[in-house]
């Protein structure tokens, strides 16, 4: 298993890269929303392959924060800006993200870390329980936090997918938005398993979600043969 | 807009909404993981 956090942060930088090009090419900014989300994500990983190697107490709150609490939020909210037409709701939700990011980051960083128990041979998902300390209102904002970006990202990828299919248009993006949103509850699904004391998944689900968002991603923007306005916007 | 289109298949027809109807399922579970959890109940 320790080898699997080295590929999902490979795949998870070469996307929040291929993302983040794309903003800088379009300028939407569910792209630049959607980069945040995935540079969490890959933080996420990237802390796993730390904490494989040796402990540290800043790298299991990055861990926490990054992956556990924000990643899913910020990458539904790339969604929600991508589907909501009235902009000025879209920025107000992104402005309340941000600032229960903010307090999610200032709670994370006082909570007590002991590393003690903590085993490099073991992954921080079997771990974490017994290493970070979480006050009712963190675990609280993790829910709401991972639940929001679950309804947004996955219901919104589905709906797209939903509408593409009824009208028999774009095919390419129909797909891509199926693997969006099987990419996206994959590691949704790990983290139930950690719940049902299944701890070992959350890496491997975390790699799946990685290669099946970025192929749907790929396939998703693929152009469009004629370049009329779509009807459900495009990703 | 017509080279936009595609021409539904049987396999489109049936396959994509009970793709869809299943990841909607997957959502749920996982919802109901959390809610049962958060009741205290031992998963």
């Amino acid at each position: 298993m320790h080898y699997i956090p080295y590929l999902s942060t490979l795949v998870t930088f070469a996307f929040t890269a291929a993302v983040f090009r794309r903003y800088l090419q379009r300028r939407g900014p569910h792209l630049l929303i959607w980069s945040i989300g995935l540079l969490g994500y890959g933080l996420g990983t990237l802390s796993e392959v730390i904490l494989g190697l040796t402990f540290s107490a800043a790298v299991v709150k990055l861990w926490y924060l990054a992956g556990a609490m924000i990643s899913a939020a910020w990458l539904g909210q790339g969604t929600f800006h991508l589907l909501v037409r009235r902009r000025g709701l879209a920025w107000t939700v992104t402005g309340v993200l941000a600032a229960v990011s903010l307090l999610a980051t200032v709670l994370i960083a006082l909570e007590p870390v002991q590393g003690g128990t903590y085993q490099v041979s073991q992954p921080i998902s079997s771990q974490y329980q017994a290493v970070l300390a979480r006050s009712g209102l963190v675990i609280a904002l993790t829910i709401i936090l991972n639940i929001y970006g679950s309804i947004t990202m996955v219901g919104g990828a589905l709906y797209s997918a939903f509408i593409f299919w009824r009208k028999h248009i774009l095919f390419q993006r129909m797909i891509g938005n199926i693997l969006i949103a099987a990419g996206a509850l994959a590691p949704a699904i790990g983290g139930s398993f950690v719940r049902a004391g299944l701890p070992d998944f959350l890496y491997l689900t975390e790699l799946v979600g990685a290669i099946l968002m970025y192929i749907g991603f790929v396939q998703a923007t693929v152009p469009a043969p004629a370049q009329a306005a779509s009807p459900v916007p495009s990703n | 807009m017509k080279s936009r289109r595609f021409r539904p298949t049987r396999l489109t027809h049936w396959a994509v909404p009970a793709l869809i109807a299943l990841l909607l399922a997957a959502m749920l579970f996982v919802f109901a993981v959390v809610a049962l959890s958060l009741l205290g109940f031992k998963l």
